[in-house]
């Protein structure tokens, strides 16, 4: 029995390579590829194993995906173990969390206390330009929602993150949001999703509507405000775990949301000439999700300017505008500037060194 | 390139075997040759002369040392070490002594670091291995530089081990015939060291690395990050080992065992017969014997004992760290013999199990390590320094699968136990190996892409 069961492993090893060669030599055979290796072809490519390598990822991209036997195998994971993959760690029923939230960072202490110099610095760059800064720390979704972790363990140091946070940037003189009093708990996240879901958004927005007013005045525009019929929504962390592509069995059940949308009644002048918003929306994907900018130019009544960009982290895309795209705040009167508290403690990224005058 | 990749899978090793296969038994070398040495250049071409250099060197001066006579035999021997040897000393120790003049006060005005390259432990063992044993004259010396390189440079073994000598392989590199059977166990020791490397060693790695990266770990947090690596490192290298001793039958190259269940020793020089058992038996014969071995004082055994554990230690990396794990074993092994002379009583094999693991692990504790001020983090909080009780940062870091993966690693070194299967039968364990070779190797290729999509994922975000 020993020596069946040798025969047909090694038949079935020896078809898998011989597809598998068949795949990347196919690949290999096409014109894109043949230019990209061709591109990385040198005497110091070879010698340095740069060309290999450029070699390596052809072969990687030649194999089928497997995303069905994957999504299964994350779906199993899940069901069997409670495990979300790397990056997401499951909580009650249903629940994903962003293991970023939860972990400690090594020497996210320095990070922290980088970020604040930073955002004093961002505070007199936009002072220096007669801007006003409105600010929305976004608490996690694990501290907010917390009574839904089912028992999956915070570090201590994100479990301090917000009362730092707090503690220490009161000195800064920032106008801050805080929306952690008052928020709907759980109800106010997507189960899925790190972000906020329609009620959360609408709970943050309204908070920073009012800041806003309280710095310009309400604004005079007509506009209104749609929500769609709630249909399946899958959320990010779903993704990043591997169980979007599994079995309905296998993983959680999508959310179930609305989208919003706004329509806003511009009258242009003699040329139809419309003036650019003076408020400025700076911040993360919380910014571009479940209709956040849609509430808050409904509650302030002015038009605002989406500048937020999914992945931005504490300051990435403010910083942007302001080392590279000056001339965007030349009209604007106050910038609402949000970020995700966890990126807090996050190794600094490349813009934030440059702004803080660090050039290692 | 490492075996658990798609490269080597689906690209080097397929047309390696129909190359092999097409190519006249005459030449089958030469191909075996132009692999290895492709194999070596996909990580870094410029290091090649290198390794082909102790290769012509030790051929070379091997049929001097075979040649020579009286006095002019030891030069040769002599000579022929001292290039490999030199080699190793530069290559792998020389930003160590650098650093630690430094670190004194004696800094080397416009040192920059000199780069490792792979493999290189593994081979110049080897080539002192083939020297030594000319020298002795328990080879005789290979007047094929083709069939010699080829020995030194078989891909399977290159650059992870385990040391291949000359003479378990010299037989087999004159004349070989294809055979079907030691073909397909190849295969099949191919496949279940490629799933234990993919599914239990490269899944716990995080764990360890989670451990390793607390500031202020408490014991428990020790323990379960330096059971994790305790494992991690076990199937690891055992998984490579068992990939290079695949490979080398499907060429119908044999190599010896290098790990007979390590971790079921009952004492700590019963281990060094079951880990790394090519390694520990070329310090045997090759360094502890020479310096007396068994033979003299306790004193000078002890002496002998330390020595070969700590140069041991130090060829595992260039770090003081490995130079104190290598004599904290040489330490144990003298305490285990001077306790047998001196007729102390035995503890048992069960309280000696515990105890040499351990010791082991301590061991594993410190030779993780990536400084001193990590392993005095590690120590301390295995200490009780930062509490007792799991932290809630390790908690948070590690994932349910690693948990599974751990249990499951731990039942799989007691399974023998369990299984009662006798490790000196004569296919112990092979039914269950052979139905089980091909699930586990499918499901490990099936990881092994799953892992590559996530950090894609991720930069999404």
């Amino acid at each position: 029995m020993a020596t069946l069961a040798r025969i047909l492993a090694t038949l079935a090893f020896l078809a898998l390579m011989l597809a598998g060669l068949g795949f990347v030599a196919a690949h290999l055979a096409g014109r894109d590829t043949r230019e990209q290796l061709a591109s990385a072809f040198s005497g110091t490519d070879l010698l340095k194993g740069r060309f290999t390598a450029a070699l390596d990822k052809q072969v990687i991209a030649a194999l089928p995906k497997m995303s069905g036997l994957e999504g299964l195998l994350s779906g199993l994971s899940y069901r069997v173990l409670g495990d979300a993959g790397a990056l997401v760690r499951a909580g009650c029923p249903g629940w994903l969390f962003y293991a970023e939230e939860l972990v400690e960072t090594p020497g996210g202490d320095a990070h922290f206390a980088a970020r604040l110099k930073l955002a004093a610095k961002i505070r007199d760059a936009l002072a220096a330009k007669n801007v006003a800064l409105v600010v929305l720390p976004v608490p996690d979704k694990a501290m907010l929602a917390a009574e839904q972790l089912c028992g999956v363990p915070v570090a201590a140091q994100a479990r301090g993150r917000f009362g730092a946070w707090w503690a220490q940037s009161r000195a800064l003189g920032l106008d801050q949001v805080e929306i952690a009093p008052g928020w709907p708990a759980a109800n106010g996240f997507l189960r899925t999703d790190t972000h906020w879901n329609v009620p959360g958004a609408k709970f943050a927005a309204a908070r920073v509507a009012d800041a806003v007013k309280r710095r310009l005045g309400p604004g005079a525009q007509a506009m209104k405000l749609d929500e769609t019929a709630p249909k399946p929504r899958v959320g990010d962390l779903m993704r990043l775990a591997g169980l979007d592509r599994s079995w309905p069995w296998s993983g959680p059940q999508p959310d179930v949301e609305p989208e919003v949308s706004l329509a806003i009644a511009r009258t242009g002048g003699l040329l139809d000439d419309v003036p650019a918003p003076q408020v400025v929306l700076a911040g993360s994907s919380f910014s571009r999700n479940s209709g956040f900018l849609e509430f808050l130019q409904a509650g302030t009544g002015t038009e605002v300017a989406q500048r937020s960009r999914d992945g931005s982290g504490f300051a990435g895309q403010l910083l942007e505008i302001l080392m590279d795209q000056p001339e965007i705040l030349a009209q604007t009167r106050l910038v609402v500037w949000e970020f995700p508290m966890r990126a807090l403690t996050r190794p600094l990224s490349e813009a934030e060194r440059r702004f803080l005058g660090d050039a290692t | 390139m490492v075996f658990a990749s798609d490269s080597f899978l689906f690209l080097f090793l397929p047309v390696f075997l129909i190359v092999y296969a097409l190519t006249p038994g005459a030449a089958r070398n030469l191909a075996i040759l132009a692999f290895s040495w492709l194999f070596y250049a996909w990580w870094r071409a410029d290091f090649l002369p290198l390794i082909v250099s102790i290769a012509i060197w030790s051929w070379a001066t091997g049929l001097w040392i075979a040649r020579a006579e009286g006095g002019g035999r030891r030069r040769a021997l002599v000579v022929g070490i001292i290039w490999p040897l030199a080699s190793l000393v530069w290559f792998k120790y020389a930003n160590m002594f650098v650093h630690s003049a430094g670190a004194l006060g004696a800094s080397v005005w416009g040192w920059q670091d000199v780069l490792l390259p792979i493999g290189l432990s593994f081979f110049v063992f080897g080539a002192i291995s083939y020297s030594t044993d000319v020298f002795r004259g328990t080879v005789r010396a290979e007047p094929s530089f083709v069939n010699y390189a080829t020995y030194q440079s078989m891909f399977g073994h290159l650059v992870a081990g385990p040391v291949v000598r000359y003479e378990w392989v010299a037989q087999r590199l004159k004349e070989r015939t294809f055979h079907r059977a030691e073909f397909m166990f190849g295969v099949e020791r191919f496949m279940l060291g490629f799933a234990q490397k993919v599914l239990i060693a490269d899944t716990l790695a995080p764990l360890v690395d989670a451990g390793y990266a607390l500031a202020a770990p408490t014991t428990a947090d020790v323990l379960l990050a330096v059971a994790g690596y305790t494992l991690q490192l076990y199937f690891d290298f055992s998984g490579y080992s068992a990939m290079a001793i695949g490979l080398g039958l499907m060429v119908g190259l044999k190599f010896p065992e290098n790990f007979d269940n390590p971790y079921l020793a009952t004492s700590l020089s019963d281990f060094w017969r079951r880990w790394h058992i090519s390694l520990s038996s070329w310090l045997r014969d090759y360094l502890y014997i020479p310096l007396g071995g068994n033979r003299g004082s306790t004193g000078r055994v002890s002496m002998n004992l330390l020595v070969t554990m700590g140069l041991g230690g130090l060829w595992h990396g260039a770090s003081w760290t490995f130079l104190i794990w290598g004599l904290w074993h040489g330490f144990g092994l003298m305490v285990g013999r001077v306790w047998k002379t001196f007729g102390l009583p035995g503890t048992g094999a069960v309280l000696g199990h515990v105890l040499t693991l351990a010791f082991v692990m301590v061991g594993w504790a410190l030779f993780r390590a990536q400084s001193w001020a990590q392993a005095g983090v590690i120590f301390s909080g295995l200490a009780g320094a930062n509490g007792i009780a799991l932290s809630p940062a390790m908690g948070a870091a590690v994932r349910p699968l690693e948990i599974a993966t751990l249990v499951l690693g731990i039942g799989f070194i007691y399974l023998p136990k369990l299984l009662r299967i006798d490790p000196a039968a004569p296919n112990p364990g092979h039914a269950l190996r052979a139905w089980t070779a091909l699930p586990l190797f499918l499901f490990a290729v099936l990881v092994l892409q799953g892992r590559i999509v996530v950090p894609f994922l991720y930069f999404q975000f």
